[in-house]
Order: structure tokens, then sequence, then C-alpha cells
């Protein structure tokens, strides 16, 4: 036997056991699980949306001696019709990972040590008393609705206070400023049904192949079944969704605004708009002198005077897709005979323009008339399972009110005084600071301004996720009267540095209800028992209410004295919800759901009562009840043949115009350098992203054996060229280097995707490597969304030496 | 046809099977000779920084040990694999509670669960569209590796469920990953029989499990191989569980409890 030979046989050895140990995600080392039962015998299955992205898929749970057994698509779902992704199968192990947190945590001298829940809840409480107005809670889109609403009803009525904000700052904002800059309201007016009637779609720096699975299979399956659909990428990177395209049309960063305009020049100068379609329906707009999100009205020649240097070969020489590709992008958009969807997530949204390419988006689909039938819409995708849901409609937000209310306005404060029941005066009229200015004021020494002196993190991981954390984050850990409380199922990024850690039930471990990216509200209920002492996050804000009402906060009491979250039984009487062995005696989420059902008529958006979503794998609002008293729910908003608001013999209306004439906004917003480019000290474009395997920061998804496995760790992404200049291969160590910090990552050149020359790609799920200490805290002027897609960046190999040393 | 012309053709023929026996020759040659270890030691690495940085092209041997996994040795046996005929499909023997048992072990290793989409036991393109329908679309033997057939109908994107089970190169595993205590459904095992000699239910959803014959045909696992594969109409005597299809049913999935308090 010569060297190779054994060499190879070791390694079959090794792998054989590693195998062996990999059979159902078991290590042998922790010990031989117990066989479940076989024959799928007592195994009890229900309904739940999946905890990931939004999508919102629907699972069916299998639980079988109070765990967790099996998942499987759920047929009657109508968003994903049975089929899920890797990570929908995967997310029942979500909740098994061997490390999670089961007993409140808190920090005394350099470690965590174990506290009672009333400790915990005491601690939090008198961090509130300190002083009430510098108290944030920071939340997510995976706060269930129930529980966003509880926090805002904490936070507003309780604190009259606005310092509440969520992570969807960082991921939805441009869309929402989009829509309510183009529509006067918030969501998108399409649905999934529209991707089953596209001939065309159109991803703006989007990778749903990625990001959005099962709705993008949705779209290629139609292949299988004899149907054509062009697919057309716009995107700076090819992605696995490139590979699925038409056309993939590369595009500088940031260039996106000119390719949009182009698209609009031709399709005035050509005259292929859909006249009859503006005329009816659309006014124009433009950036005003003081930038407002209103802007400034303007008529159709002015429109078209601005859009004049648009010409085709101005955007090639600006963008780099090429002229004839934007004359067919035109020629798409000009033809009446094909239905248009456009998708985008991210790319448009992370952005510092975010709201102004929104809206030329949304600006293409009204004059061309692809707008308002099925197969013709421009719908933005979330990455979160309620970021629609809780975070843009119960509006977890620091200038937000539930039911698309903002603080600013008397009106909307004096009703939600009167539907929470407090004294008028109560709300606070000015809005509290959104993400990056609360962290940044939380990570500044108090003489020096910082007045945050407390963040009560829930279902998110900031010191992962935030841009530019040496800035954002790492300052306020040492700072001695700041305070971090993080409720958490892992010991994520954020948990770890925490001062106080809270142990969250998670997903199926507690009742919930979550909104899709399509409108849809979903419910579930609770099937199994969280983990050791772990509780969910919406009992511990009612816990921490009532403590602070204990320790006689009048804030918690509304005007007649009771307590803010009161909720009576059966028996009339009020049941102590702040004792968790009482909080399940009745559904905690119904009474909250059916309170906050009362706040969303105004903008049309209505929900059904709450046994509807019991029955329903969802429904789509706005949720009309019939004369024959069942629940309608409407898939096409604005569209006279759908939405029960438009008024009778009208195929479109905008009712909630922001120039109160019916009309929607068409924007012209030019195209302006981006804040940092590259250079010749930073000569590389920085993006990152995700991938398939794992979800947001990767708290849940790294803990799942299969997903791990197949996504193991971070990495960059070059393009062969630039790898053959530094003299890198794969899997080499390089250092990837910004203004605000630096990463050591291993090389995967074509890899999961390929950038182009002089660009780089970094997916950020991993916790051990953070590639938000490198990103731009830029952004967009009106969202407050800042720019995760681009900025300068250099890469250095490691050298050889050093790698020797370490 | 005249005899002149039939020897005429006998004589080209002979000529083309000599030509054909030397290119065969040449291919075994040169595939046999691929697969050893180049035996020229490799170029020492030039001075010239250029050169060195350069990427070069690797030989079939290389290429044959960076193929990791179960795929690693797919072309042993390969040639013998290709006389054997898939018709007539002949009846196989009754599988052995052994072999049952491997099988169904041998499915938990690529499983979290009894239903979980199987994780890819080779290496993939992690970019381009996968090409896994070109021996996955009908399923394929090629010496002692199978590519069993898909089980459900053929969707586009492989990857939306299918991930690989071991971490694509050049990435690693970190080694202090927190375990999972997850304990998967296990195997449905075998079907509920009215009587003994009665066709067997099926034991488990049908749902993303259509096509019985890719684990039931002839390439499937042994242990779960039907011992009559002639026969195709799988659901003419096996009957399906509308419980374990969503189709309602006590406690099944796609039952709506009733609201708890």
């Amino acid at each position: 036997m010569d060297r190779r030979d054994f060499l190879k046989g070791t390694a079959m050895t090794a792998a054989t056991l590693a195998a062996s140990r990999l059979a159902y995600g078991q290590d042998k080392a922790a010990g031989t699980p117990p066989a479940a039962a076989p024959g799928g015998q007592g195994v009890q299955w229900d309904k739940a949306p999946c905890r990931f992205c939004g999508t919102g898929c629907h699972v069916q749970v299998g639980v079988q001696n109070g765990k967790v057994v099996a998942i499987a698509g759920d047929q009657q779902a109508p968003v994903n019709k049975g089929l899920l992704c890797v990570k929908g199968y995967h997310v029942g192990l979500a909740l098994y990972g061997s490390d999670r947190l089961t007993t409140p945590l808190l920090k005394k001298g350099d470690k965590h040590v174990p506290i009672s829940w009333e400790e915990a809840i005491d601690i939090v409480a008198r961090r509130v008393l300190k002083d009430p107005k510098g108290f944030g809670i920071y939340g997510s889109g995976q706060w269930t609705i129930p529980e966003g609403y509880a926090a805002s009803k904490f936070v507003k009525g309780g604190l009259g206070s606005n310092q509440l904000d969520a992570n969807a700052r960082l991921c939805m904002a441009s869309a929402v400023t989009g829509f309510l800059a183009t529509y006067g309201v918030d969501e998108p007016a399409g649905c999934y049904d529209d991707l089953d009637a596209c001939d065309v779609l159109i991803m703006w720096g989007n990778n749903p192949a990625e990001m959005h699975p099962v709705l993008f299979s949705r779209v290629i399956d139609r292949r299988s079944r004899g149907e054509k659909v062009t697919l057309i990428d716009i995107g700076t990177r090819k992605t696995r969704t490139s590979g699925f395209c038409d056309h993939s049309l590369r595009f500088k960063p940031n260039t996106d605004l000119a390719i949009a305009c182009g698209i609009a020049h031709l399709l005035v100068e050509n005259g292929t708009y859909d006249k009859a379609f503006v005329e009816a329906n659309c006014a124009f707009r433009a950036p005003s002198e003081p930038a407002t999100l209103e802007g400034k009205a303007i008529t159709f020649e002015e429109y078209r005077e601005l859009l004049k240097p648009y010409t085709p070969e101005k955007v090639e020489e600006i963008s780099g897709v090429p002229a004839k590709d934007l004359r067919m992008l035109a020629d798409l958009f000009g033809r009446r005979d094909v239905r248009i969807t456009s998708l985008w997530c991210m790319g448009m949204n992370q952005h510092t323009r975010g709201t102004a390419i929104n809206n030329l988006v949304h600006g293409l689909h009204l004059l061309s008339g692809h707008f308002g039938k099925p197969g013709d819409a421009p719908t933005s995708l979330t990455g979160q399972p309620s970021a629609c849901g809780t975070v843009r409609e119960v509006g977890t937000l620091a200038h937000a009110l539930p039911g698309g209310r903002v603080v600013a306005k008397a009106e909307h404060r004096a009703q939600m005084e009167e539907i929470w029941n407090v004294p008028k005066g109560r709300l606070h009229d000015k809005p509290g600071y959104h993400t990056l200015e609360m962290w940044k004021r939380f990570s500044t020494p108090t003489e020096q301004g910082g007045d945050i002196h407390t963040i009560w993190v829930q279902v998110t991981n900031p010191a992962q996720t935030l841009p530019n954390t040496h800035k954002l984050v790492d300052p306020s850990r040492k700072l001695a009267d700041k305070f971090l409380i993080v409720s958490d199922v892992y010991p994520s990024a954020t948990a770890r540095i925490a001062d106080l850690i809270l142990p969250s039930a998670m997903w199926v471990e507690k009742n919930g209800m979550t909104g899709n990216s399509e409108r849809r509200t979903q419910q579930w209920f609770k099937m199994v028992r969280p983990p050791g002492q772990a509780r969910d996050d919406a009992w511990q804000l009612i816990a921490v209410a009532h403590r602070l009402l204990a320790l006689g906060f009048e804030g918690m009491k509304d005007k007649d004295g009771r307590f803010l979250f009161e909720v009576k039984g059966k028996d009339g009487k009020p049941v102590p919800l702040w004792d968790f062995a009482h909080y399940y005696d009745v559904n905690v989420d119904e009474h909250l759901f059916e309170e906050y059902r009362k706040t969303t008529r105004i903008k049309h958006k209505d929900l059904a009562p709450y046994p509807e979503y019991v029955k329903a794998r969802g429904l789509r609002w706005p949720v009309v009840q019939q004369p024959d008293g069942g629940w309608r729910e409407t898939r096409f908003r604005f569209a006279g043949f759908d939405d029960p608001y438009v008024k009778k013999g009208r195929d479109i209306q905008f009712y909630h115009s922001t120039t109160h004439d019916d009309r929607a906004q068409i924007w012209f917003s030019p195209y302006e350098p981006p804040p940092e480019s590259p250079d010749t000290e930073f000569p590389f474009w920085l993006c990152t992203g995700r991938v398939i395997e794992h979800w947001h920061s990767g708290t849940m998804t790294m803990r799942i054996p299969q997903l791990q496995r197949a996504m193991p760790q971070a990495y960059v992404e070059m393009n062969r060229a630039d790898a053959r200049r530094l003299g890198v291969g794969n899997g080499d160590q390089v250092t990837v280097e910004t203004r605000r910090g630096k990463l050591d990552l291993p090389v995967w050149i074509g890899g999961r995707g390929e950038p182009p020359e002089g660009s780089l790609f970094v997916p950020f799920f991993d916790e051990r490597l953070l590639i938000n200490g490198l990103t731009l805290d830029e952004h967009d002027p009106f969202s407050k969304q800042p720019d995760y897609k681009k900025c300068a960046a250099r890469v250095r190999r490691r050298e050889l030496v050093a790698e020797k040393q370490g | 046809m005249s005899p002149e012309g039939g020897q005429g053709s006998g004589l080209g023929a002979r000529w083309l099977h000599v030509g054909a026996a030397v290119a065969v020759a040449f291919a075994a040659t040169g595939f046999f000779a691929g697969l050893r270890a180049p035996e020229m030691p490799e170029r020492p690495v030039a001075s010239d920084p250029h050169a060195r940085r350069a990427e070069r092209a690797p030989s079939y041997g290389e290429l044959r040990e960076q193929r990791r996994g179960d795929n690693a040795r797919m072309y042993e046996g390969a040639i013998e694999s290709l006389s054997e005929e898939p018709f007539p499909v002949k009846p196989l023997p009754v599988a052995t509670p052994e072999q049952r048992a491997r099988a169904v072990a041998q499915r938990q290793g690529h499983r979290a669960y009894d239903g979980a989409p199987p994780t890819i036991p080779h290496e993939i393109d992690q970019r381009e569209v996968p090409g896994c329908l070109a021996c996955h679309g009908k399923g394929m033997t090629l010496g002692n590796r199978v590519a069993p057939k898909i089980s459900h109908p053929p969707y586009q994107s492989c990857t939306q469920c299918h991930v690989v089970g071991d971490s694509p190169r050049p990435l690693a595993p970190y080694k202090d990953i927190p375990g999972n205590g997850f304990v998967g459904l296990a195997s449905a095992g075998k079907g509920e029989r009215a009587w003994p000699g009665a066709p067997p239910t099926m034991p488990h959803p049908t749902l993303m499990r259509d096509d019985c014959a890719s684990c039931h045909g002839p390439r499937g696992l042994p242990g779960l191989r039907t011992s009559h594969p002639e026969r195709l109409n799988c659901q003419q005597c096996h009957g399906s569980s509308a419980r374990l299809d969503q189709r309602g049913g006590a406690g099944g999935p796609g039952l709506v409890m009733e609201a708890r308090p």
C-alpha cells in the first residue's frame, strides 16, 4: 500500500464515521437519541406559517410526545401549495439547538449568571423608572402581530414616548416610503397571484431563487407546464436566479435609477406609454427643495424635460447596461399585450436612494399601465415573516401608531388614546429615534447627548445586523450607565454582549399571528412547550408593564385606573397574565388582535375576526364582511374588479392618493452618485446579502445541521480575474477592509454567485465573521434605511508568513 | 441484394471492425492512463511570478481525486453496467428484514426526519441551473452507483429543497457548532394489511413521493424494492392515506383544530 492509498483509506474511514454520526442530525458524542415512534403513530399535525422569511408559506407541523418531529408543506396553503424550501422543511429543528436559552441571565462582572424571572422583570422595570423617555425598545418583523401591538401599547400608550423601532427599518423602510409617496398608503396592490399570470417577470436587484425560493419556483415551474414566462434579471452580480433568466443585465452599483429613468424616457419619447391610464389615474412629481417625501407637482411636459438627459446611450455610459437592452425593456413596457410583474427586495430598499428607486419602478408600471390587472404589478417582497403584518401595519416604528397612523397627527393620537382608553395627551407628538439614531445615541455617552440609556431588544440581532457596528453598537458596551436587555432564544451576537438576557419562547412554542408580503394575515396555535423557563415575548412585555404598575408607574393604568393590558376571563374577573402559570388561561393573542383590529379601518386595511384566521391559511386584507356574513379577502387592491373600496364603475381608484384626487404619483428622480464609491485606495465595491440556507443572522439556521453543513461559513466571492490579479485561489484567506473595519475571509471563486470584476460579495449570516463591521451607515434621507449593498473596499492577500504564525 | 454486394459490405464491415477496435483501444488507453496519477513530477514552480499565479488545468487523475463523497468512484464497474438491460422488468426477491433495516438506516443518513427532502450526497455546481435531471430525471445506474429517479414531478429549481450534505469546498464547518437535539420522525415502517396476504396500504404521504418506482422500483434500495416491479399501477392495490395526504380526517394534517382557550 502506498502513501496515497493509505491516505485515501483513512479519509474514507473518517468520512464513513462522520456520515454515520450525521444520521438524523445527531452526533453520537451527544448521546444516542431516543427513537421516535415508528409508523407516524400518535403524531398530531397542525398548521403554522413558516418561521423564516416574508413569503409566508404554511407548513404542517407534526408533534409527537410534546416535540416537533416532522414538517410537511401545507397543501391547502395558497402561497406554497404544499411546497417549501430547504429552510422551511427544516424549520422544526430551529427549536432544538443544544444551547437554547432557558433561564434569565444577568451579567455580573464578565459572566452571565442565572437569576429568577421575578428579579429579571424587576430589573427591566427599574431601568424604565430611571428615565422612561430614554428607554428604547428595538424589535423586528419577527414579532408576531399581537407582540408588536403589545410593544406599541407599552411604549406609546404606557411610557408616553416613541422610542420604539424595528429591524424592518434596515429592511423595508424604503419600500414603505415608496408606497406612501406613490399611492399615499403602504403595501403592494398586487399579490402572489400575479406570479401565476405574468408574461414577464423583472427582478430588480433581486435573487429570489435563493431568497424567496417558493415564489421563484411558483414562476419557473410554469415553464414545466409549457407556459412561456420571460425572466429578466437586473442586478449587480450573477446569481442563481440569473441562470434561469432570459436576459441578465449587469449594472454598476447605484445606477438603477438611471436605468429606470432611461426606460421612462423611451416610453415617453416613443409615445408607447399608456396615455389613457395616465390621464385617468396619475399625476407627476419631482423632488422639491427642501427635499420632502411629498415632493412637488410637475406637469407631463416638465416630466418629459427632466427625462431628456436619460437617452439610452447616456444611460449605457452611466450604468454599463447596453442601450439595446434598455430599448428591449422599454419595448416590453410599451406593449399592452404582455403582463409585467416587477419584484424587488433588499437590492432596491437597502439603498441610499431607496425611496427614489422604489418610486421610479412604481412609476414605470403606472406610466405604462402595467398595473391593476392580474400579472401586471410592481411588488416589493419582505425579508421577515411579519415585516408587513407587525412593523408596517401595527406600526412598531418611531413615527407610527397602529393602523397606519402617525404620532405627528393630533387626530391620530386622539383616536389611539380613545382605543387604549388612556388620558388625553398621554401620546407623545414627537417621533422617536429611528434605528440608526437610537443605536448611535445608545453608543454615545449620556453627557454628550446620548439620551438613550437602555435598549430592550426582542426578536432580532442588531450586534450582527446593524451596519457599521463598530460605531453603532460596540461603544455602548464600554459605557457604565448603558444597559442592554436582550430577549432571545439562542446566545446570539447581541445576547452575548447584553447586560440582561431573557429566554424567549419561539414559533410554535407560543400562539402567534404574522402578515406576509402579499397582505396575508396568518395565525397559529401553541403546539409544544418552550424549554426550561423560556417565555413568550408578549408575556415579558406584559409582566414588565404590570411590575411598573406595582411600582406605582401611572402610565400602565388606563384613565379608569385599570391595568393597560387587562384581560377578563370567563368569570368576568381580570386574569393575572403577569403570572406565567395563568398566561394561557385565556388566548392573549386573540384579545390583543381584536383590540388591534379596531385600528385598521382608516387605511382600509380591514381585518376579519380572529376565528376567521383560525380556519384559513391566511387572508389578504382588506377582508370585508359580505351580506351573507362571510368574510372576503382582496387580491388586487385599487382594481375595480376586485377591491370593494373602489367606486362602482371605476377600473382603478387610488383612494388614498396623496393629492386626494384618486391619482397615484409618477415620480422623476435623478441619478446621483453614491456616497462612497471605489477609489484608488479602496478599489472594490462591497455588497452583502443572504444565501438560501441561512435566514437573517443565522441564529436559528446555523443550529440546523443540514443547513449549517450545506453552508458552513461566510466567504468572499470575487471575480476570477480579480483573484488571479491578487494571486489568490479558492479557499485562500484574504483580508477585506473598508474605512470602517476589516475582516479575514476565505475566497470562493465560481461559488454561489459571480460578481463582475471590481466587486465583492460577502453574506452576513455568519456570527463569527461579522461583515457589518465594514458596512456603511449612510442612509436614505426619507426612510432612514442604510445601504448594505455598496461601499468601497480593498482586499489583501493574507501573507503566508502571517498564516504560519496564526 | 446480390452476393457481390453482400461480400463487398462484409469486407467494409471487417475494416470498420478493425477501425473501431483501434479507436476503442486508443480510448481505453487514454482513459486508464488518464486515471493514473501523473508519473511526471509536477513541474517545478516557475520563478516567474505570473506563471505561479496562473491557473493550471487539472489532470484527469486530479479531477478524480477532487471528486469527493459517494460519487468519487462512480465510474468503477461502469463499463460492465452499460450492458445491463433495464427491460424486460423481472420480478425481484422479497426484501429481507436486514435489507430493509439497512435501507431505512441509509435513508436516515440523508434526512432530518422521514419525509424531509434528502440532502445531496455528492458535489454540485453551486451557481448554475442545476443539471440534476440529467441523472435523476429518469434514474441511472453507472457501475455500482445508482442515481435514483426523482420521486416527485420535475420541478425546475432543485436546490430550493435539496442542499449538499457536506460543506462545499473551499468552505469548512466550524468545529464547535452547537448540537441539535431534534429527533426526527422515524420511518413509517410497513403499511397495514387487512389480513395476512392483503396488499399493504401506503404508510407515508404521497406528496412529493408520487413516483413509487423511485424508491420501490428495481433501482431503489434493495430493502425497499417491490417484488413485482412489472406492475405499474401501484394504487390499484395499495391505498393511500387521506390523513397523511392532508385530505382531512381525525388528527391528520389539513385538519384545523378547534379554537383553543
